[in-house]
């Protein structure tokens, strides 16, 4: 009953839409409901830097960057289905180029980031043959030896140009805006965001989007309907290291350093654990996963403080927030392997179908 | 033998995928399942032979009696060793491995029968060609003839079978179907048979019944079904006596006739 | 000729590298992304062993490949297990949580010195002048001989091998065939750690054990490749490949790039033969 009003009063609301462009369109505000939350939600975006702590500032700027690269991650493996290890090789690549650009031609920041994007695509390119002729574990493997191929080239430029501890970049300026306070970078960083979301949202909602699920599922029957997986693959692998050196690039500018040390393969494996634990292919899933997954360590930390745990034990903090952290993974794969979406969606499912349990069957009744 | 009572699967907890399925197969006798497409009849099979976890699937309600004893919770495993084998729709046997190994996986003599591996090569002579051969280049009908053998060396006391005439040629299937009917004889097996190809689940089916989206609609000796002028029209491709309009036709009024 | 030795030596030692990868993935088609950080703990336990317990070397050896079964069985059924069906880019994430842990917790425990394995044989040999050979490396050698010819047969012909390959295939149908595939993939597992503590110990006793062994261990990935990574048999003439043209390299050209050798060859084998030298090429599908 209560459907059947809903469905009349709201007609191109959330259970069902009126035209096929209408299915189409990212609409996520159609209900009253809705429009009220995005309302509550701006405010608490805006008024949230100027209500606490830098340092809590600061933790979501990082959380901001690794959505990022969630996002263009999960479009790659969660969508498309092709394994990539050599995340931290890209976003190295990009913070190199803005360090190298930046350092010996003073190149302002509206050019290194088109140019960092570039740089992702030529290596997105070049990672993708592999993933013509091979799949799953193969296709990792591959994607692995990129990884420390483009780490072994930027480990010889650091040290044979003589910066030992990593390129420094200085704070970008775009115009009379410097990009120095972490305020200012709270805004940029999440209005880049929202732009990267709704750029991937729209790839996924539209003939790329179907492509890669169909690639994934079963790419044999997707060559027989007439999509041409080469071609879909070197896309998904370029759109992905694309935006993934971008926000390599804007990891640079934030802590204004290019570093080889920083780009290791565990920050691979903390990607893939972000859109793991966020749920594979889907967007709200790789977000929630990148909060998660960047707020672990200083949770870790938090609580070594909170508890007053001796000393002794905070000499072994490295050791202990790794085994703590891959505990914690190994937990949340054996409890929800489908991740944080999947509990999100039986949460709003359980509330969509109250009092009933379970869709009945489609049988019409007497 | 196999008595399965008010079952009700249930897919990814939303998905209910058949329900109040209850019927019983008798000891040495072939049972039919007939329908259409996602109707449930290879859901069914799971859940008799206990493999639902993988699939997300889950028994909600109803218990499954093998020989008095319930069956519902086991482990695969276990459900297998008491005699229930499954020969499947897909992934019937092992790729990478040779026909003959594909065969002996258990040993070289069946558990319960001692019967030795030759008495599969006798019933099917067209493995003996095919011995050193990897199971995964082998023709469709040899592979059925293969999971048939396999399925046959673990010593089975109820046979479930999906879709046995998927993909063959009707000799191959008449082949495969007498050799059937010649082991049902001489290990004194019980088959549950699923099928798409009515005619030939008809034929030699002792008891049958109809599923359509997730229950029954009809069930009864294999004369009644054939004389039932909407199975006859719908499953058996055979025209019906009388003209009948679109309206007729439309499924919910299908459903109606046979539950009215 | 002393040459030659040494590329035998450093070829047993790549083979044992590379089969405890291959046994890993003849059990459930994964790779052990945690190998190095597990041969570390195996390493680590056999010297607390030979610490605690002392006697003859073989005893705490017995001890730990023991132990190291017995951890192949238990990591299967805490961790394998459960995320039976799940995606591979979870079931890698996991087995690299469990290497972070591993390497973390032995760090914890045993702090990260350098530490020597005995097996009780430190004589050297020379045979002729100009060769030498220590006692440690036919050790190495012959272990790795009779490794392969045992765990070779045992696959091939044995009833409870055939099992293992079926499981390792097609789980279902193994499960719908009366085959216990619990207990088949448990002991399977036993056998693959069975094999990475081999790996750890004797690399041990040849180099030492520290922090850092694990970064070895992307050889014997390379070794697994290139010999195909369900072929246990392909192991050995890769292992051989592969030293052969690292010794060559860092003896003629440049002792670097001999170290670079071992991944060329395995981009080479990826790009052009991805299924190695002798595995099943219908494993990887080609597009």
């Amino acid at each position: 009953m209560f459907r059947k009003q809903t469905l009349k009063k709201y007609p191109n609301g959330p259970y069902m839409k009126a035209s096929y462009s209408k299915d189409m369109t990212i609409s996520a505000f159609n209900t009253p409901f809705r429009k009220k939350g995005m309302v509550v939600g701006i405010l608490i975006f805006v008024l949230f830097p100027f209500l606490s702590p830098p340092f809590f500032v600061h933790i979501s700027n990082l959380i901001a960057i690794a959505c990022m690269g969630g996002m263009a991650l999960n479009l790659l493996v969660g969508t498309a289905g092709l394994l990539s290890l050599g995340h931290a090789g890209f976003m190295c690549a990009g913070a190199f180029t803005v360090g190298i650009l930046t350092l010996r031609l003073g190149v302002p920041i509206w050019i290194t980031i088109p140019a960092t994007i570039l740089v992702g695509m030529i290596l997105g390119f070049i990672s993708s043959l592999p993933s013509l002729r091979l799949k799953g574990l193969y296709l990792a493997i591959s994607t692995m030896a990129m990884h420390y191929i483009i780490i072994y080239i930027a480990n010889e430029y650091q040290f044979s140009v003589g910066y030992s501890y990593g390129i420094r970049i200085a704070d970008p300026s775009i115009g009379i805006l410097v990009l120095s306070d972490k305020k200012t970078w709270y805004f940029f960083l999440w209005v880049f965001v929202w732009l990267v979301g709704i750029f991937i949202a729209n790839l996924l909602r539209s003939r790329p989007g179907r492509a890669w699920k169909a690639i994934c599922d079963r790419d044999i029957a997707a060559r027989v309907m007439g999509i041409n997986i080469g071609w879909y693959k070197v896309f998904a692998f370029v759109v992905s290291t694309a935006i993934i050196s971008m926000s390599g690039g804007l990891y640079g500018y934030y802590t204004n350093l290019a570093s080889v040390d920083e780009y290791s393969f565990y920050l691979t494996v903390s990607y893939l654990a972000m859109i793991i634990v966020g749920g594979m292919g889907s967007i709200l899933g790789s977000i929630m996963g990148a909060f998660l997954i960047t707020l672990i360590p200083y949770l870790i930390i938090y609580l070594f403080g909170f508890l007053q745990v001796s000393d002794f034990l905070k000499s072994y903090l490295y050791p202990l927030e790794a085994s703590i952290f891959g505990l914690l993974i190994i937990f949340f794969l054996l409890v929800e392997p489908l991740g944080l979406i999947e509990i999100w969606r039986r949460f709003r499912t359980f509330f969509e179908l109250w009092p009933f349990k379970y869709r009945p069957l489609m049988i019409t009744k007497r | 033998m196999l008595k399965v009572e008010k079952l009700e699967v249930i897919y990814h907890r939303i998905s209910t995928a058949i329900q109040g399925v209850s019927f019983e197969v008798a000891e040495g006798n072939i049972f039919a399942l007939i329908g259409p497409n996602g109707a449930g009849k290879t859901t069914t099979l799971r859940a008799i032979s206990g493999f639902l976890g993988i699939d997300n699937a889950m028994i909600n309600d109803g218990e499954i009696y093998f020989q008095g004893e319930k069956i519902n919770n086991l482990l695969p495993h276990q459900i297998s060793r008491k005699g229930i084998i499954l020969v499947p729709e897909r992934n019937k046997v092992f790729e990478t491995l040779l026909v003959h190994e594909n065969l002996v996986i258990l040993g070289e003599r069946d558990v319960r029968s001692k019967e030795s591996v030759d008495k599969i090569y006798e019933y099917f002579p067209g493995l003996i060609a095919r011995k050193g051969c990897r199971a995964g280049f082998l023709s469709g009908g040899e592979r059925q003839m293969l999971a048939m053998g396999q399925a046959l060396m673990c010593s089975p006391r109820l046979l479930l079978v999906d879709e046995l005439s998927q993909g063959l040629a009707p000799l191959v299937i008449k082949h495969i179907v007498e050799s059937l009917l010649k082991m049902k004889k001489e290990f004194g097996l019980t088959i549950l048979l699923v099928e798409q190809n009515a005619a030939v689940a008809l034929e030699i089916a002792d008891y049958a019944a109809v599923m359509e989206n997730g229950r029954i609609a009809f069930d009864g000796p294999p004369e009644k079904l054939l004389s039932h002028e909407d199975v006859r029209e719908f499953y058996l491709g055979m025209k019906g006596t009388k003209e009948k309009t679109y309206r007729d036709v439309k499924q919910y009024h299908r459903s109606r006739r046979w539950w009215g | 000729m002393q040459f030659l030795i040494s590329v035998f030596v450093l070829a047993a030692m790549y083979a044992i590298l590379g089969a405890g990868f291959v046994t890993i993935y003849k059990a459930s088609r994964l790779l052990n992304f945690a190998y190095g950080d597990v041969a570390l703990v195996i390493a680590y336990i056999t010297v607390a062993f030979s610490k605690l317990i002392g006697g003859p070397a073989i005893l705490p050896i017995a001890l730990s490949l023991l132990f190291s079964f017995v951890l192949g069985f238990l990591i299967y059924i805490s961790l394998i297990r459960p995320m039976v069906g799940e995606f591979p880019v979870a079931i890698i994430i996991l087995t690299v949580a469990l290497g972070i842990i591993l390497n973390s917790v032995t760090i914890l425990i045993f702090g990260g010195d350098l530490e020597e394995i005995s097996i009780g044989w430190r004589a050297n040999y020379s045979p002729s002048n100009k060769i030498y050979i220590s006692g440690v490396e036919i050790v190495t050698i012959i272990v790795t001989i009779v490794f392969f010819l045992i765990l070779g047969a045992f696959y091939r012909f044995s009833k409870v091998g055939r099992q293992m390959r079926a499981t390792a295939e097609n789980l279902l149908l193994s499960a719908q065939r009366r085959i216990n595939i619990f207990f088949i993939t448990g002991i399977a597992w036993g056998i693959g750690i069975f094999a990475t503590g081999v790996a750890g110990i004797l690399f041990g006793a040849n180099y030492g054990v520290s922090s850092h062994m694990g970064n070895v261990v992307i050889i014997g990935l390379g070794v697994g490749l290139v010999g195909g990574l369900d072929s246990l048999k392909g192991v050995i003439p890769a292992a051989i490949i592969i030293s052969l043209a690292e010794k060559l390299g860092s003896y003629y050209l440049n002792p670097r790039l001999g170290e670079t050798i071992p991944f060329v060859i395995m981009l080479f084998v990826l790009i052009f033969r991805p299924w190695g030298i002798f595995g099943t090429q219908e494993e990887i599908e080609r597009v």
